[in-house]
């Protein structure tokens, strides 16, 4: 398979003139063959002012994956607006009480989402295409779940040395198709799409046992599965978005795959930024799932990264490739989970209903960000 | 005699392995040929296996059911083309989008049309042919199901129509060239949009063989990460529809072995055994490099200037 180096690769860029445009009519063209339903996109639309496009961006998705939620809430005979009143209702809500504020079930779900959407997040800045966020998440479980469990130290080292195995086996692990990117060619969507289920495999063969208690990640607030872990995330989210913006760091991961014949010219060693974008990488999603097995499961499951394993990218893609957006993004995600699940108790309404809203959003933005910087046209 | 018996069993579970694998693989050969790169496979094949076992338990026949799976499987193909060929957005995102959409959709109307009981729902299956008597020694090789020996049929069908036929050339033109086969007057997306729509048609009858021939039932798990292996055998064999058999085989044939062993009671590392497709994939990848015969298109979302 080919790999494509980073300067010809459409995605993720940003769409580059030839010759200066005013700014009312920037827009490139896509020929839609005998598509007539979308005849009607084919006016060329003077650019409104850029808040209202951001406006548009964050409502449209909202909508139509609103609606197409609404169509299977109608399936199953509820009433939608009911249902998604109880379902925004049950992940915002919090009432006094233990156990009763569903906010807090929000953050806990969000905590590796924000983890596995930095990694995403990191690998795209780096010009890499990772999808094996849940084959590295799965390594930092378990390497998590042996030291917690396997060892015995003071605790707040135990806790510390579990962390930090998860970050380095995740990261190890995330390094491998950089690894055969960079030397062989190999393409980086299919290894680590692949590399997942190998990891499942593997990780099966870790000696494991419960995590002990000095290696556990306190909860935050009592009767919650909420734990410092989300203080972790959201220090990570701080750290990710200083280090890509502000640092040496930084710039060069990013020159390196965004004009890797510049970053040669400027000095950078060919092949170093993509390693350390990997290992970067890795290590946070390693660390989200060591958020799940020291702060929530304490003992590793098969399914841990069943519903988790492939949001890292729909994070990071809704969350617009940067920091912030990814902690907003996984806490959306993370209102829509909570919010599911709580239906799924109290109404009856499958569960699923939540990825069906997830994935229309995904889609429907992605489609967005294109059809803004193409203009649609028939073609006869 | 006792060895005689185990390795017919072998190779009756053989077959029946690979058969959703051979439909899996065809389908994504067609997608990847014509240039895109459908992660939407997993999905697609589960929400076959779901399609088809929702219609065969309504209508009470087997053979609406499979036609339900395949115009599912089409129309999420046409999804995918809308998304990856119109559009233009990154393939393995919106591959990856649709597989959650489709596994997210099939449980989702699973449940509100089966409900949340206890006992798994199931239906009758297909029957195995009986080709032979059941007395013959060959009998579990040769009384296959149906749809077995329509995978294996197919394998040359799809060879030829990729190779021969004017479709199969138009498929390959866009996956190579599209600017070039632009300029010779093909429409790209309308071509990309068929080989997808061809593509998830297969696949959802690989996902369908499962519940309506094999199980009966549909399960959370059914596919289990089937799709994955198919992405691995397209590489393994080398975009190239007759390797697909030998691919599919080898697997099949390795997952069969391995369960015969373990009822048999030997211990061995089987998970290693089921890595193996994942495995060689890497390594055959790694080996290849960038000289691989992928289509050179592949993952290029083509716009017209």
């Amino acid at each position: 398979m080919k790999s494509t180096p980073p300067e010809k690769n459409p995605e993720y860029e940003p769409v580059k003139n030839e010759k200066p445009i005013p700014e009312h009519s920037r827009s490139r063209s896509i020929p839609l063959g005998r598509v007539g339903f979308l005849t009607s996109l084919d006016r060329k639309v003077a650019r409104p002012r850029k808040y209202l496009i951001r406006l548009a961006n964050l409502l449209i998705p909202l909508l139509a994956s609103l609606l197409a939620g609404a169509l299977l809430i109608l399936a199953s005979g509820e009433n939608p607006l009911r249902t998604y009143a109880n379902l925004f209702d049950s992940g915002f809500a919090c009432h006094a009480g233990v156990g009763r504020c569903a906010l807090l079930t929000t953050l806990q779900f969000a905590t590796p989402l924000i983890f596995s959407g930095l990694s995403a997040l990191v690998a795209l800045q780096g010009g890499f295409f990772s999808i094996g966020q849940a084959g590295q998440m799965l390594f930092g479980a378990a390497a998590a779940c042996w030291v917690g469990s396997r060892f015995s130290l003071g605790a707040g080292l135990h806790l510390a040395a579990a962390l930090l195995a998860a970050a380095t086996f995740g990261a190890l692990w995330g390094l491998l198709p950089a690894l055969l990117r960079e030397f062989s060619g190999a393409n980086e969507i299919i290894v680590t799409l692949l590399l997942n289920p190998i990891a499942g495999i593997l990780t099966g063969f870790f000696p494991m046992g419960r995590v002990a208690a000095s290696a556990r990640l306190a909860p935050l607030a009592p009767g919650t599965k909420l734990t410092a872990g989300f203080l972790l995330a959201i220090g990570a989210a701080a750290l990710i978005y200083i280090v890509l913006r502000k640092t040496r760091f930084g710039l060069e991961l990013r020159n390196a795959a965004q004009a890797p014949r510049f970053a040669q010219y400027a000095g950078i060693r060919p092949h170093l930024p993509v390693l350390e974008t990997m290992l970067l990488s890795g290590a946070l999603a390693g660390l989200a799932g060591a958020g799940e097995v020291a702060g929530i499961q304490f003992h590793l499951i098969d399914s841990l990264s069943d519903g988790l394993g492939y949001s890292g990218v729909i994070v990071a893609t809704l969350g617009g490739l940067n920091s912030i957006g990814v902690g907003l993004a996984a806490f959306f995600l993370g209102v829509i989970d909570t919010g599911a699940q709580t239906l799924s108790r109290t109404m009856g309404v499958p569960v699923y209903l939540g990825d069906v809203v997830q994935s229309t959003l995904l889609l429907v933005t992605l489609s967005l960000f294109l059809l803004q910087n193409f203009r649609l046209r028939r073609v006869k | 005699m006792e060895l005689t018996l185990f390795f017919v069993g072998v190779i009756a579970a053989t077959l029946r392995v690979s058969t959703p694998l051979i439909f899996g693989t065809l389908g994504e050969l067609f997608a990847e040929r014509s240039g895109v790169l459908n992660l939407g496979i997993e999905g697609t094949m589960f929400l076959g296996a779901f399609a088809g076992f929702a219609v065969a338990a309504k209508t009470g026949s087997l053979w609406i059911g499979l036609l339900g799976a395949v115009i599912a499987g089409v129309l999420a193909g046409l999804l995918m083309a809308l998304l990856s060929v119109r559009f233009g957005v990154n393939q393995h995102v919106a591959g990856l989008g649709i597989t959650l959409l489709m596994t997210g959709i099939s449980l989702f109307s699973f449940r509100v049309i089966f409900g949340e009981s206890k006992i798994q729902p199931s239906i009758d299956t297909f029957p195995v042919l009986k080709i032979l008597p059941d007395s013959s020694i060959f009998a579990p090789i040769v009384n296959q199901y149906l749809l077995t020996y329509i995978a294996i049929l197919l394998i040359p069908l799809v060879w030829w129509v990729i190779k021969k036929s004017r479709f199969g050339l138009k498929v390959r033109a866009v996956g190579e060239n599209p600017e070039a086969a632009d300029a010779a007057g093909l429409n790209v997306y309308a071509i990309r949009t068929w080989a997808l729509a061809i593509g998830g048609g297969l696949m959802a009858v690989g996902g369908a063989f499962l519940s309506i021939a094999q199980l009966g039932s549909f399960t959370f798990g059914i596919v289990a990460g089937r799709g994955w292996v198919c992405i691995a055998l397209i590489i393994f064999a080398n975009w190239n529809a007759v390797n697909v058999l030998w691919g599919a085989l080898i697997f099949g044939g390795v997952q069969a072995l391995q369960l015969r062993l373990q009822t048999l009671g030997l211990k061995l590392p089987y998970e290693l055994f089921l890595s193996l497709p994942y495995v060689v994939t890497i390594i055959a990848l790694t080996i290849a490099g960038r000289n691989a015969t992928a289509p050179s298109a592949l993952l290029k979302p083509y716009r017209r200037e």
